[in-house]
């Protein structure tokens, strides 16, 4: 399920209590008593119905990423994602998933979508992902700046996270605080060869920024943030 | 839309309360049974009521109508005299 939990039912419910017992301590102030109910009663409707639209498209659309996990299992390639920037393929970025472990990516080429060669001829799937949009989304604050290319886009234009700090090297390190939609694809194949929403969408954006092939090399949960750690392969 | 719903609750009731505190109305059971009224009234814009609501609503709604039905047997206790 999508996790797309805000303040504002708490905060009224918070407000609308607060606006009760002022109204029921204090005498002659029963009107505010009967408008802090009131609130209280907005405010846990606004928190059980937070996500519930949401909730139900993310159930109905489900059918769909379950569609491409049986595809990639019957295919064969199920080799982890090498996430490519538009320059590499075209329009946007795009999500390579190798038949074979890849030594070198060579030139990319699309030979009927899906599928593309790479490297020595070897051929994959080539797929968009949550990342390919979300680049898409964040084009105009996307810059060359890696940090601020991925707080810009995560945080502020789609709200998918608290906070982003990412160390830089040979590997490099996101922590990303309070990230939503860690869990949409549950445990489906596509899960392990895409990495999660979020690890997708940084890997995009990673690739576009440094516009070299990202490899995401593992995710974690940390308290609430997820670590996600990208291998940067290869030239642009 | 709940959305929709909301806003027309909280307006109302502010409305409502506003109105009647500048009345003079100072009794609880006065306020609680037009504010179930208007609870009841508005939810009806939020139809469909999403399954994860609905059961709010319903726990809320019975809430309501039990007081509003409680103030309202003592009125008419009072009015036909009978005392408990």
């Amino acid at each position: 399920m999508p996790n797309t939990r805000s303040d504002a039912g708490p905060s009224l419910m918070v407000l609308g209590s607060a606006l009760a017992v002022v109204g029921y301590l204090e005498p002659g102030l029963t009107p505010l008593m009967v408008l802090g109910v009131a609130v209280f009663v907005i405010g846990i409707l606004v928190q059980w119905d937070e996500g519930a639209m949401e909730h139900t498209i993310v159930n109905l659309a489900s059918a769909a990423w379950e569609n491409v996990s049986a595809l990639v299992e019957a295919s064969g390639v199920a080799n982890n994602g090498i996430y490519l920037p538009s320059s590499a393929v075209g329009d946007e970025p795009m999500v390579l998933i190798p038949s074979t472990p890849v030594t070198s990516l060579g030139g990319i080429k699309i030979i009927g979508k899906p599928l593309a060669t790479y490297g020595q001829g070897a051929t994959g799937l080539l797929l968009a992902s949550p990342g390919s949009r979300a680049v898409a989304a964040c084009r105009e604050v996307i810059s060359s700046d890696l940090e601020a290319s991925l707080r810009n886009c995560l945080v502020r234009e789609l709200s998918l996270a608290r906070g982003v700090a990412v160390t830089e090297g040979e590997v490099i390190g996101v922590r990303v605080e309070g990230a939503r939609l860690i869990d949409l694809y549950g445990n489906s194949a596509i899960k392990a060869v895409l990495g999660s929403v979020v690890a997708s969408i940084v890997a995009s954006i990673t690739a576009e920024v440094l516009n070299r092939p990202i490899a995401i090399q593992d995710e974690a949960r940390d308290r609430g943030a997820l670590l996600v750690r990208l291998r940067v392969l290869g030239n642009a | 839309m709940l959305k929709d719903a909301l806003i027309t609750q909280l307006t109302l009731t502010g409305v409502l309360t506003s109105f009647l505190y500048y009345l003079g109305v100072r009794s609880l059971d006065i306020y609680l049974s037009l504010y179930t009224i208007i609870y009841l009234a508005s939810m009806l814009l939020a139809e469909p009521i999403p399954r994860r609501v609905r059961l709010i609503h319903n726990a809320v709604s019975i809430a309501l109508v039990a007081v509003f039905t409680y103030f309202a047997a003592l009125r008419i206790m009072a009015i036909l005299g009978v005392s408990l």
